[in-house]
């Protein structure tokens, strides 16, 4: 009997076959894997994990409520083939970072990835991964709440997109901004029950900023050949609303929210009922403050539904 | 029934809990709902004043005796169509 590099027993010509059936059993097992069923899965349930020299090739799941850090080892700890590629996937709330352990290099940097978000690495050389997938290096990720509020109506979170209908005063979205990214991107659907435009206001461990004045933005909004201009100053941003029987669709661009300092906000309004309307907001919320969060208000609709997703731009 | 519900989802299966509006949240409410109510109330006399200076326009252009066509076609924002 001897061991291939990395491990795997295998039968010699003085050995006798017979007497080694798991041995025999188990490499047929494995060559089915590769030839036909992939690598096979490790299903990892803890808050970390340190890659073995077994997981090459293969896709690991990694499901946790609470962030998981995954390492990846220098050659004297698990000295995965070059070559090799591993697949992480993540089934849990939780964040999964994945970096460098001590001795060992990722080329450009950790990467992480929320809910049901998947990316590759490659081992590309002694003690050295890359990305295989372009993790980390640009694009939008889903950003989750950790929790959510709301005033009236219901309000429910699945896929990390937050779901609101009913008599709803508000909805706020908590821990959605953090140090992960510095900007991001909100898809507002809204479809009030009035002809009634609604407010946004940054939040901070669960406390709405409606500072006088802090919400500065210039406006355009156009109507049919229409176009009307001006500056507000207000204690919050304004959300235009324009249409009660079909959504009112908004993208809302939030520049370093998370970051002490001013917040940059801007947001793209289209509108459409019998007519189209098109409104421009663009601006600032000129508070010193690190927000978490976000509360949309539903303004002078007595109803109002929708959906709201959060993205982060990756650094 | 409670003012606000939250719920967690750092939690497996997520807390809910209810609660009242805190006193600033309440004060907050109170102040957003009667800012509404004058925005809409000044934009509605804005738009009754272009109303009436819309009105006033027609007339004037038609002491001068131009009729609602040659109105329409000169000023057409002055006419709604």
């Amino acid at each position: 009997m001897a061991t291939s590099t990395y491990g795997t027993p295998y039968v010699q010509g003085s050995d006798l076959v017979s007497a080694y059936p798991t041995v025999s059993s188990n490499l047929a097992t494995r060559v089915d894997e590769v030839s036909y069923r992939g690598n096979g899965l490790n299903a990892q349930t803890g808050t970390t994990y340190t890659l073995v020299v077994g997981d090459a090739g293969k896709t690991i799941t990694l499901s946790n409520a609470s962030p998981v850090a995954v390492t990846l080892p220098q050659d004297s700890t698990a000295d995965l083939p070059d070559g090799a590629v591993v697949t992480f996937y993540n089934l849990g709330a939780g964040t999964v970072t994945i970096s460098q352990g001590t001795g060992a290099t990722l080329n450009g940097g950790s990467i992480t990835l929320a809910q049901y978000e998947v990316t590759s690495v490659i081992k590309l050389s002694a003690n050295t991964y890359g990305k295989a997938d372009g993790a980390g290096v640009g694009g939008l990720t889903l950003c989750t709440p950790t929790s959510i509020a709301n005033a009236g109506g219901t309000a429910t979170l699945a896929n990390g997109t937050v779901s609101f209908s009913g008599a709803l005063t508000s909805v706020s979205l908590n821990g959605v901004f953090t140090a992960t990214y510095d900007n991001y991107r909100i898809i507002v659907n809204t479809l009030p029950s009035a002809n009634a435009d609604g407010t946004f206001r940054l939040r901070a461990a669960g406390t709405d900023n409606s500072t006088a004045s802090s919400y500065i933005a210039q406006r355009l909004t156009v109507s049919s050949t229409t176009l009307a201009g001006a500056r507000t100053t207000a204690d919050s941003w304004g959300i235009y609303q324009h249409n009660t029987t079909r959504y009112n669709q908004h993208t809302m661009e939030i520049a370093r929210p998370f970051v002490v300092g001013t917040t940059a906000i801007q947001n793209l309004t289209t509108s459409s009922d019998t007519g189209a309307y098109l409104a421009n907001y663009v601006g600032t919320h000129n508070q010193s403050v690190s927000y978490d969060g976000f509360t949309l208000f539903a303004g002078g609709a007595a109803n109002m539904e929708g959906t709201l997703t959060v993205y982060g731009y990756k650094k | 029934m409670a003012d606000v519900t939250e719920t967690d989802y750092t939690t497996d299966p997520p807390t809910v809990t209810e609660r009242d509006f805190t006193p600033e949240e309440l004060a907050q409410i109170v102040a957003d709902r009667a800012a509404y109510e004058a925005a809409a109330a000044a934009q509605a006399a804005l738009e009754a004043d272009q109303a009436t200076a819309r009105a006033a326009a027609i007339d004037h252009a038609k002491s001068l005796g131009f009729t609602d066509a040659m109105i329409a076609v000169m000023y057409p924002n002055l006419v709604e169509t």
